[in-house]
């Protein structure tokens, strides 16, 4: 995986972090204005992020992949290394 | 509940705490009769005190609103009847924002005895998402990294 992917990749995780933290917050405090507002702003730019990223380097999870061919296997595989990929 | 957020070019804003404010000091100790309890209020002049202006922060509501030197509260009898806060930096206390932050440092009512209880976590003190996702938590009070023997009181 090279090195800008893996960039990519990362960021994409931070922001997913952040969503599922707003998450786990707003199941306890589902009316705090706060929280609300940052999962809105941090959902977002998680949209943005995996949008970019799949129009990159293909789909993240089969459920965007498409094409005329099969996409999903273009990339690398969980079990290939930085190297291999 | 609360009234309409002053204009902010007044010397100062004053928010009226509801009647349901009711609190009881209690032998050094408080007891929280309903929403809103009187060591939140403590607690929010301690940390103006505190911190001042230096809390100031852009992207952090409750640090601007601890940032704004409160002026006064008044208590009468058992109720907290208004606060008066100083603007910084054209930034008023939000009627609503305070109502979160008090109920969120607040215990709900009547509770029993016998029984533990986890304090409302607010939603403050965030990390940037980057040393969120390295640290595990967005929420820098819940950075609590166990320590072994170290972190044991002695």
């Amino acid at each position: 995986m090279n090195n800008e992917r893996a960039q990519a990749l990362k960021k994409l995780q931070i922001i997913s972090f952040a969503v599922n933290e707003a998450a786990l917050y707003l199941d306890g405090h589902p009316t705090n204005k706060m929280a609300l507002a940052f999962y809105e702003k941090a959902v977002k730019e998680h949209k943005d992020l995996l949008a970019k990223y799949e129009k990159t380097y293909g789909p993240i999870t089969f459920f965007s992949a498409s094409g005329p061919s099969w996409t999903w296997v273009q990339g690398p595989w969980p079990w290939q290394n930085e190297r291999e990929a | 509940m609360w009234r309409k957020q002053q204009p902010p070019n007044k010397a100062y804003s004053k928010q009226e705490i509801p009647p349901q404010a009711q609190i009881r000091a209690c032998g050094g100790f408080f007891t929280v009769i309903d929403k809103f309890s009187l060591n939140t209020v403590v607690f929010l002049c301690s940390y103006a005190v505190e911190k001042g202006p230096d809390a100031y922060n852009d992207n952090d509501e409750v640090s601007r609103l601890f940032a704004c030197p409160i002026l006064r509260f008044c208590i009468k009898g058992d109720y907290i009847t208004s606060m008066e806060f100083e603007p910084l930096n054209d930034f008023v206390p939000n009627g609503e924002l305070i109502e979160n932050l008090l109920e969120e440092h607040s215990f709900p009512s009547r509770i029993s005895l016998a029984m533990a209880y986890v304090p409302y976590q607010p939603f403050n003190n965030l990390y940037d998402n980057e040393t969120g996702f390295s640290r595990g938590t967005i929420f820098k009070a819940l950075d609590l990294p166990f320590l072994g023997e170290k972190g044991a009181g002695k």
